[in-house]
This record gives C-alpha cells, sequence and structure tokens, in this order.
C-alpha cells in the first residue's frame, strides 16, 4: 500500500509546480521512464506542457486511474460521456491537449483527442475543413487541380457544394447539418445509417420524415422529426433529433 | 496551428478516417497531403470497425479499362473509380488487402500485375520461368492483419499448357511460385496430371488459402474441390453438397475455415464450412426474401457470383441488381444479414447494368513501393 501514496513532483513550462500520485502521474509512459530512471525525489520537468494543460491532463489521468482501480463508481458508458464532455473545448486547448498527449505519450487521451478532431473533418468537403480549422490553401491552381483529380472518386458522391456526414451520434442528440437542396445527406447515428432521400423536394415542408433503414428487413421503420430552416440561396439547416431504439 | 501538425500525430488523426475523407482530407492542404503520401497510417488496429471494413470492388467484366465502382461500407454510397491509369484491360485474380492482383485480359500467356485503384498505381510482376497459357493462380498473404501498403505475399501457379520440348503444348506439371520478398519465381514442386488438367481446363483463376492449403473449385458440373497442402506438397481432392444439382458455387475463407457459398434451382442458396476428414457442415441459409429479391424473379441461380472478405460474404449479380450480405457485427461471433443497393447513378449520372466481377479491398492511398 506504501507506493499508493507516493507523490511525484511536476514543473510545466510556465514555472508551476504540480504534486500528484506516482499512479496518476505514470500514465504518462514519458513520466514514467524519466521517474523509472532518473531521480525520483527531485521534480521532474515537462517543458513543452503549460500548467493549464498539465492540469486537465491530470484530471483525465486520475479520473481513469481512479475508475480502472475501481476508487470511484463509474459504468464504462458514464466514463464515456465524461471523455466526450472532456473533450469539449475550444480549439486552441484541444490542439495543446494533442501535443501534451503525444509528447507525454499517453495513448488514450491521444486516441481520444486524435479521433475527435477526426471526427471534425468526416465527411467534410476540403473548404469545409480550411474553414473549420483555419487552414490556408498554400496549393497552386494546378497543384490543387492535380489531387482533386487524382481523389476524384472521393468527390463525387458530394455533388454540389456544402454537403456534411454527421456521425457516431448519440440517442437524444440535436445535431445540426447544412446541405444544398439538391443533395442527398446520410447520417450515421450508433452504427445505424439513417438516410434521407431526395431532399430537394423538402424545401417547402416545415418537416421531414427521416427514415431509419432497418438493419433487418423485419424490423419496423421508425419515423423522427426533423425541423429544418432556410438560411438562403438554395441552402437549408436541418436539426435532426433522434431517438435511436436498437 | 493545424497545417503544421508533426507527421505522426496527423498521421494518428488520419488513421480515424475512412477512405473516402482522407482522400477529401489530403486535398485541403500540402502538409496534410505530404503526410498520406510519406507517412505510412496504420490502420490495423481498429481492423472491424465502420471506417476500415473491407470494400467491394465491381469491375465490369465488358467495357473493361474505363471504370470501376466501388462500394463504401461507411455511408453505404458507390463511388466511381477511374482506371484510365491501366494501359491494357485487366481482370482480376485475387485481392492482396489494399492492392489487386490482375491479369492483362489481351494476353494468352499468363502475366500477372500489382493494382492498387486508389493510388492509380499499376506494376507487372516479373514474368514466370515457364511461359503457361490459362493455369490456375493462388495467392497467400504472408502479412496476418496489417493491410499496409506493401504486404508480403507469393503467388502460385499450377497448371495451364506450355510448350512441349518438341512443339505442340503439353499439360504444365511444375508449380511455380512467386515471392514478394525477393520478387523472384522459384519451381516449388509438382502437379500430377490430372489435378493439372482440371486446373487449366475448369479452373477459374481464384483459389482461397485456408489453414495451409491452397484450395480451388472446378467450374464444371459436379463441383469438387481441390487442394494443394503447401508445406506438404500435397494434392487431393473431395466433393461438396449437392455437387450436380448447384447453379453456382464459390470458395471463401471466412474466420479463417474453409466456407462454401452455393445456390441449387429452386432451392434457397446455402452456406457449408469445411470440417474435419473433408466434410461439409450447413452453418447458414441465404434468408428467402433477400434471395428472390437477388435473383429478380428469376428461378435460377446461375448468374449469381459470390465474394467474400474475412468478415463479409456478398452475394451478387450485375452491378445495379444490389447485394445480399452476411456480415459480421461489431459485437464479434454474431453474423447478420443485410440487403445492399445496387449502384444506378453516382454524382447525378446514370449508371448502366453492367455485369461484373467483384473482389474485396482495404483502401490504401498510401503509394505501395514494389
Amino acid at each position: 500500500m506504501g507506493s499508493t501514496s507516493t507523490k511525484i513532483k511536476l514543473r510545466t513550462s510556465d514555472q508551476k509546480v504540480f504534486e500528484v500520485e506516482k499512479a496518476v502521474a505514470v500514465q504518462s509512459q514519458t513520466i514514467k521512464y524519466i521517474y523509472e530512471n532518473g531521480c525520483p525525489d527531485s521534480v521532474i520537468h515537462v517543458h513543452s506542457v503549460s500548467g493549464d494543460i498539465l492540469s486537465k491532463i491530470l484530471d483525465y489521468c486520475k479520473k481513469h486511474v481512479n475508475s480502472a482501480a475501481g476508487k470511484e463508481d463509474i459504468s464504462p458508458e458514464e466514463l464515456y460521456e465524461w471523455d466526450a464532455n472532456f473533450v469539449k473545448v475550444d480549439q486552441n486547448t484541444l490542439f495543446d491537449l494533442i501535443l501534451a498527449a503525444n509528447c507525454l505519450k499517453i495513448e488514450s487521451l491521444l486516441d481520444l483527442t486524435c479521433q475527435t478532431v477526426a471526427n471534425m473533418i468526416k465527411g467534410k468537403r476540403p473548404e469545409e475543413i480550411r474553414t473549420t480549422f483555419n487552414i490556408k490553401n498554400d496549393y497552386t491552381i494546378e497543384a490543387e487541380e492535380a489531387v482533386r483529380r487524382e481523389n476524384k472518386w472521393a468527390f463525387d458522391m458530394l455533388g454540389g457544394v456544402g454537403t456534411m456526414v454527421i456521425e457516431e451520434l448519440a440517442d437524444d442528440t440535436m445535431s445540426k447539418c447544412v446541405t444544398n437542396t439538391k443533395s442527398r445527406v446520410c447520417v450515421i447515428a450508433a452504427n445505424q445509417i439513417v438516410m434521407m432521400r431526395s431532399i430537394s423536394k423538402l424545401a417547402n415542408k416545415k418537416s421531414i420524415d427521416v427514415y431509419k433503414q432497418p438493419q433487418n428487413p423485419t424490423t419496423p421503420r421508425i419515423k423522427e422529426s426533423v425541423k429544418q430552416r432556410n438560411v438562403g440561396t438554395g441552402f437549408i439547416e436541418l436539426f435532426f433529433h433522434f431517438k435511436c431504439k436498437m | 496551428m493545424w497545417s503544421n501538425l508533426p507527421f505522426d500525430v496527423l498521421a494518428k488523426i488520419f488513421s480515424f478516417l475512412s477512405p473516402d475523407s482522407l482522400a477529401r482530407a489530403r486535398s485541403t492542404c500540402r502538409h496534410w497531403n505530404s503526410c498520406v503520401d510519406t507517412y505510412p497510417i496504420a490502420t490495423s488496429f481498429i481492423l472491424l470497425s465502420l471506417h476500415h471494413r473491407a470494400w467491394f470492388l465491381a469491375l465490369p467484366t465488358r467495357n473493361r479499362g474505363q471504370h470501376c465502382y466501388v462500394h463504401n461500407p461507411v455511408i453505404d454510397n458507390w463511388h466511381l473509380l477511374s482506371l484510365d491509369f491501366l494501359s491494357d484491360p485487366v481482370r482480376p485474380v485475387a485481392s492482396i488487402g489494399a492492392l489487386i492482383l490482375v491479369r492483362p485480359t489481351n494476353c494468352t500467356v499468363l502475366q500477372l500485375a500489382l493494382c492498387n485503384p486508389f493510388t492509380r498505381q499499376f506494376r507487372y510482376l516479373p514474368m514466370s520461368n515457364i511461359s503457361r497459357t490459362n493455369p490456375a493462380v493462388g495467392v497467400v498473404t504472408l502479412d496476418s492483419v496489417q493491410h499496409g501498403p506493401n504486404p508480403n505475399f507469393r503467388v502460385y501457379v499450377a497448371g495451364g499448357m506450355s510448350e512441349a520440348p518438341r512443339g505442340g503444348a503439353m499439360y504444365e506439371l511444375k508449380l511455380e511460385m512467386y515471392d514478394s520478398t525477393d520478387d523472384t519465381w522459384h519451381v516449388v514442386g509438382f502437379v500430377p496430371t490430372e489435378f493439372a488438367v482440371r486446373l487449366t481446363v475448369w479452373t477459374p483463376n481464384e483459389s482461397v488459402y485456408s489453414n495451409g492449403v491452397l484450395y480451388w473449385m472446378t467450374s464444371a458440373r459436379a463441383y469438387s474441390v481441390m487442394g494443394y497442402e503447401i508445406d506438404g506438397h500435397r494434392w487431393r481432392g473431395f466433393g461438396v453438397p449437392m455437387a450436380d444439382k448447384l447453379e453456382f458455387a464459390a470458395l471463401l475463407c471466412r474466420n479463417g475455415g474453409l466456407t462454401l457459398v452455393g445456390g441449387a434451382s429452386e432451392g434457397e442458396a446455402c452456406i457449408w464450412e469445411l470440417k474435419e476428414g473433408d466434410r461439409w457442415g450447413l452453418i447458414e441459409k441465404v434468408p428467402m426474401e433477400m434471395g428472390r429479391k437477388l435473383l429478380g424473379g428469376k428461378r435460377s441461380w446461375g448468374s449469381i457470383k459470390c465474394v467474400g472478405s474475412e468478415e463479409a460474404i456478398y452475394l451478387y449479380k450485375e452491378l445495379g441488381s444490389g447485394m445480399v450480405v452476411w456480415r459480421e457485427m461489431e459485437e464479434k461471433a454474431r453474423w447478420a444479414w443485410f440487403w445492399i443497393e445496387g449502384c444506378h447513378s453516382i454524382g447525378g449520372n446514370q449508371v448502366p447494368n453492367l455485369p461484373i466481377k467483384g473482389v474485396f479491398l482495404h483502401p490504401n492511398l498510401f503509394p505501395f513501393t514494389f
């Protein structure tokens, strides 16, 4: 029982010092290595991480250590929700968390943050990705045309401007999708594909029916409600309200 | 900020993207594009997740060389993939992870090539030592679950006809093997004459590898199976259930075991698994409704084809007919039946109902370096 009360001191790039339990700190493979191979009594410098970020990271590590050790009564679903809320941060923080998780070698946090960024990329056209992440398009016109031509197949289902695919929605989620009225929208919720058929016919309706594509031909189709709002020039904003029955 | 992420981190983010999302992401900026081109993205650890399933590639059997059609299982959508980088029309022989082994159709002598339709690469394998027409080909992939851009594999060529010493043609009895690790062909064994004849005349160029044995199905009635045990250099033949009643029959590997899918007239299509002693056990039947939908009103299974990957079995007909799929679910050990709509239009353009040959592929945008 002695080892659980061992504390490790960590000093950040902005000279803040954190004292944490060893079990929490060694979630970071980097810290673990330094602790086991260096001087266990002195302070470990985490040069590339600021105090704010390290504080958040330590919250994450503590939650996961306590949950795994049974110190906290939390179900896997609740932990999953906690993780989902953990990454609901502004982009700068998310960026810093990724780099810190990479540098500190915390595999599960790196997976979580990278998956979050990937979710922000999925289904988007390059223009939309650039807007989301404030990325400058540094291609020459010829180079960009060449890349698009080589990857032409991935653009053909979008059929127009501004189609977005929303993936991995939790049950009872409100979610938003912007699309032009000529294309089809595919929404994937909890591994069930919900497909909207020919929304070009729906421009004048207040609400549209969304049909769930049944996994098994004998399960009944479930109708959900969708509200839509015209945002001008052939674009509509759709709000989905789901209750996914498994 | 985001356009300057180090490649290892960016590659990790990209590993969570499905192939079409990745293809669009790389068009964002030069840094992201370089990452896809130069840093192999490891997808092996999330193999069965929705975003890393094998994709069904449909190659038209006529009008070859123009396009192929690929089904995206993530969003249940078809993509048009141009094959204009091919100099000659080709026929698929087998899939090797992210690549397809193909043979040009305009050549009577066997020539094989590797193709990645997503990176638009095509490379001929060296010619085998013995020049032969119409042999049977078998492929063994050596890496277990990598599906990386440069897989290690072996190609076995058996049977076929070669030039006889005094002119004319004879059945070729030497078994040759190509090893990708040294890019060379070797003679590794012999084929008994009766098998060589069957491999030449009655076997389409496809085989299934399971538990150290390469299996081929003879396509004539009555259907039967030939197996070559690679390590022991032993050939054997055995029968299949309802051998003379089946209108279509296909071999595939499912969960590592040899599996047979076949349909008899007026009946259902069935799936059998090979058990001890070369006996077959029935494990599943295609649901009646789906079978009828695929047959489209016809009673004969003769036009049905079948292809499988580790986690799915697809029964198909033409490009627009739709497909009946038996697939492993995310919670393993449970398989379920689905219907996939055929390809009728892409990007607003009508697609003709072409006859096709299907192969599975794990799309990889990283160029191979063979």
